[in-house]
């Protein structure tokens, strides 16, 4: 009982995590929680912070999906300033948005996840993108030219790599130029057949992989995204949150989120659960906006969902199926790019409007790829932050994870001690999330994975670190 | 193939920005990653613990003792250890945390009677990570430039010496400088800055002359003001006089004819505005030149 067998670190996911097992005095597993162990501080050190500054110091806290961050944050000042933008300083934002869900998602689906899928049976040495790359060149350079559409748009729109500088409070520091749009519609070309064919592959992997679909992270739950007009929008829109059932429970405006969502502790968490009011646990990310979605209006985005809803009813809850609607919300990514692009208006140079700086309270909602995003910020006359809160996608999904985890370890964890292949599935529960630790750790910072199995007194009995 | 290398890359405390950094370079990457071995890295392979390397590429500073503890061991194990990014090299972003100590950002978050079970223990401030290890080269920016990741990955590869850069942002910006006298200094909240003209000239706080360029001056073409994310030149950095507020105040004194006085009289927020990136690197704390040693959290190092 004494023996120990580390993860650490659990891999191929966007910073680190832990996992416990917990069993009662019987010796059966009673709990699993997925705990965030480090911390970075960043709602302290922004205060003081001139608000011109906050989008670009927040986008820092995540290098994976900067641009809802500093999108995020700078609605929440143009709410305290009353700042609106031009029509068409939002396409481009819009557009901008769509930019890192390509690159976001094409990360986690073929960097990160799908080698669980692709190569269910291999060993863990080729189980990641390399391995793929050796087995299948064609199909990674492929995925890898879809993300570089993403990230020619981050880069264009964003006009810095990585970390946004184009948005800015009231607009967007420079149009979009003609050549530029028109190096982008060049670059898109060839994305639309990529795309097709990795849909190919997508409905093959779900099809031999139906086991693992079935089994792994089986729970059902309410779910809470932004929604337009019935159909999926990233960057504005009303946030909508349904039952397991499909039915409506509520849909406000993202200024009323803290009306309607409160956030509870757990004594054993640094990441606190977000919850409606009302008691309701949810989930939030690419399975719930697919969920919430009457319809998606680009073509290939909804042959997608059909397909989609004719195997997995409204609303589908298995947890790996976040890895379909991921795909889904791709293909809507490309085609509404493509279609915005495409808009005249898009290169136009009515991109700023000036801002009033005022004392206010202001927040700012947008969907991340993992899901909802909040940021509110109270700012004093110089338009400098006395109070910021930030409540990232991945806390949203914390009760997802948990869930999530226990459902699936109490079916595949027997007696003994699990194998690789068994500790794997209960991290593939959590790739499917696409969790974005870095975001999480704004205040929790980054932590190692490991698995504990604790006995009801909290006494650790076992450790498994790789 | 013995002339292969083996890679490790690894983040600290950091927000996986420099990882995404080289994501970015797509194909390029995993065709260097595929002539080479690839031997640790937790953000794309499955390997657990830290192996023996040739080149190992390092983002985030340490935050906390875990941090320190798996830098060392990457370090021991080694030939060469790269600092990736400004996080690495300066302490970056999450520096400005040592503005604060770490009971006031815990409660913060947590509320004032949180007690952490088990997790690692903060560090008192946020150091780069050649205050605990040696480091052989250097590879600022948030995140650093991808032509200049893509060069010096490449002259490593080659088994040569990475090209050295120390020029100030200015000496890749296309704007003019135009003297004012007395002119307000302006905020990019309510502002757009004229098209051509030096930032720093039209009254906008701009780092860009005491910042280490290579990123091709992006943020300033784009009508962003530098706020230094690739750090300090030599200069700024090594001579005891020189700091980059000391710096900057002069200069803007020198365009406006205002005295330096009434320009630091009127400046709305030093630590978020010069120090975004570098407040935790000790070097800085230390000169009279600069204001660090006001701002962070005092303790004895």
């Amino acid at each position: 009982m004494s023996k120990t067998v580390t993860i650490n670190p659990v891999t191929r996911i966007e910073g680190h995590g832990k996992i416990t097992l917990v069993r009662d005095e019987l010796g059966n597993l009673s709990d699993v929680r997925f705990c965030v162990q480090e911390f970075r501080g960043f709602e302290k050190f922004c205060e003081g912070t001139l608000a011109e500054a906050l989008p670009s110091i927040t986008s820092r806290i995540c290098g994976i999906c900067p641009i809802p961050h500093n999108l995020a944050s700078i609605k929440a000042i143009e709410e305290c300033f009353g700042t609106v933008i031009t029509p068409t300083a939002g396409m481009l934002r819009e557009l901008l948005a769509l930019g890192q869900f390509i690159e976001s998602h094409m990360l986690s689906l073929a960097l990160l996840s799908l080698p669980d899928l692709v190569s269910r049976d291999s060993k863990p040495e080729h189980r990641n993108i390399l391995g793929m790359y050796q087995a299948n060149k064609e199909a990674v350079k492929k995925a890898l030219e879809v993300r570089s559409f993403g990230t020619a748009i981050c880069g264009i729109l964003g006009r810095s790599p990585v970390h946004p500088i184009g948005p800015r409070i009231g607009g967007f520091v420079l149009p979009l130029s003609a050549d530029e749009a028109k190096q982008l519609i060049e670059k898109a070309a060839p994305i639309g057949p990529a795309l097709v064919w990795f849909g190919q592959l997508m409905r093959t992997l779900f099809e031999k992989n139906a086991d693992y679909i079935e089994t792994l992270g089986d729970i059902e739950t309410s779910y809470m995204g932004l929604s337009k007009n019935g159909t999926l929008s990233f960057y504005d829109g009303d946030i909508k949150v349904i039952k397991e059932s499909g039915s409506l429970i509520a849909n406000f405006k993202p200024s009323a989120y803290f009306d309607f969502i409160e956030e509870k502790v757990e004594n054993w968490s640094y990441m606190k659960f977000p919850v409606l009011k009302t008691g309701e646990r949810f989930r939030v990310g690419p399975l719930a906006r697919v969920n919430i979605a009457d319809t998606i209006p680009t073509p290939l985005a909804a042959q997608e969902l059909e397909w989609f809803r004719s195997k997995w009813p409204r609303p589908a809850h298995k947890t790996l199926c976040y890895h379909y609607a991921r795909f889904i919300e791709l293909l809507y990514a490309f085609e509404r790019a493509v279609q915005l692009l495409g808009t005249p208006g898009i290169t136009g140079k009515d991109i700023f409007t000036k801002p009033e700086i005022k004392a206010g309270l202001g927040v700012g909602v947008v969907e991340a790829p993992r899901g909802t995003l909040v940021h509110r910020y109270e700012l004093d006359e110089e338009g400098k932050a006395v109070k910021v809160d930030i409540i990232v996608a991945t806390q949203h999904n914390n009760y997802g994870y948990n869930d999530a985890l226990k459902a699936t370890a109490l079916k595949i964890i027997g007696d003994g001690d699990p194998d690789e292949n068994t500790l794997n599935k209960l991290e593939m529960v959590v790739r499917a999330y696409d969790p974005c630790l870095s975001c999480a750790t704004h205040a929790q910072g980054q932590s190692p994975w490991t698995v504990e199995l604790l006995d009801s007194s909290g006494v650790r009995l076992k450790e498994w670190r790789r | 193939m013995s002339d292969q290398l083996k890679i490790s890359t690894i983040p600290l405390d950091s927000c996986c920005g420099c990882h995404m950094a080289l994501v970015n370079m797509g194909t390029d990457l995993l065709d260097i990653l595929a002539a080479n071995v690839l031997v640790f890295s937790p953000v794309l392979m499955d390997k657990k613990s830290i192996q023996p390397c040739t080149v190992a590429l390092v983002e985030g500073g340490v935050r906390n003792h875990e941090n320190a503890e798996k830098l060392k061991e990457l370090r021991q194990k080694a030939d060469i250890l790269i600092a990736l990014g400004t996080c690495a090299s300066f302490g970056g972003i999450s520096g400005m945390g040592s503005a604060f100590t770490t009971l006031e950002l815990l409660s913060n978050a947590y509320g004032a009677d949180f007690s952490p079970e088990d997790l690692p223990v903060l560090e008192p401030r946020v150091t780069p990570i050649d205050a605990h290890v040696a480091v052989d080269y250097y590879i600022p920016g948030c995140p650093p430039p991808i032509g200049l990741l893509k060069e010096t990955l490449g002259s490593l590869l080659a088994g040569e010496k990475p090209r050295r850069v120390d020029l100030p942002v200015c000496a890749e910006c296309k704007r003019t400088v135009k003297k004012h006298l007395q002119p307000e200094l302006k905020r990019l909240a309510d502002n757009l800055p004229e098209p051509d003209e030096c930032l720093l000239s039209q009254g906008f706080i701009c780092l860009g002359s005491v910042s280490r360029c290579g990123c091709g001056a992006v943020c300033t073409h784009a009508g962003v003001p530098c706020r230094g994310c690739r750090g300090p030149i030599d200069r700024v950095f090594i001579e005891p006089t020189h700091g980059i507020l000391h710096d900057l105040t002069r200069r803007i004194s020198h365009f406006t004819g205002s005295k330096v006085s009434d320009i630091e009289s009127r400046l709305k927020d030093t630590l978020h505005t010069f120090y975004r990136y570098t407040l935790s690197v000790p070097e800085m704390r230390r000169k009279d030149a600069e204001q660090i040693h006001q701002l962070i959290w005092r303790i004895k190092v």
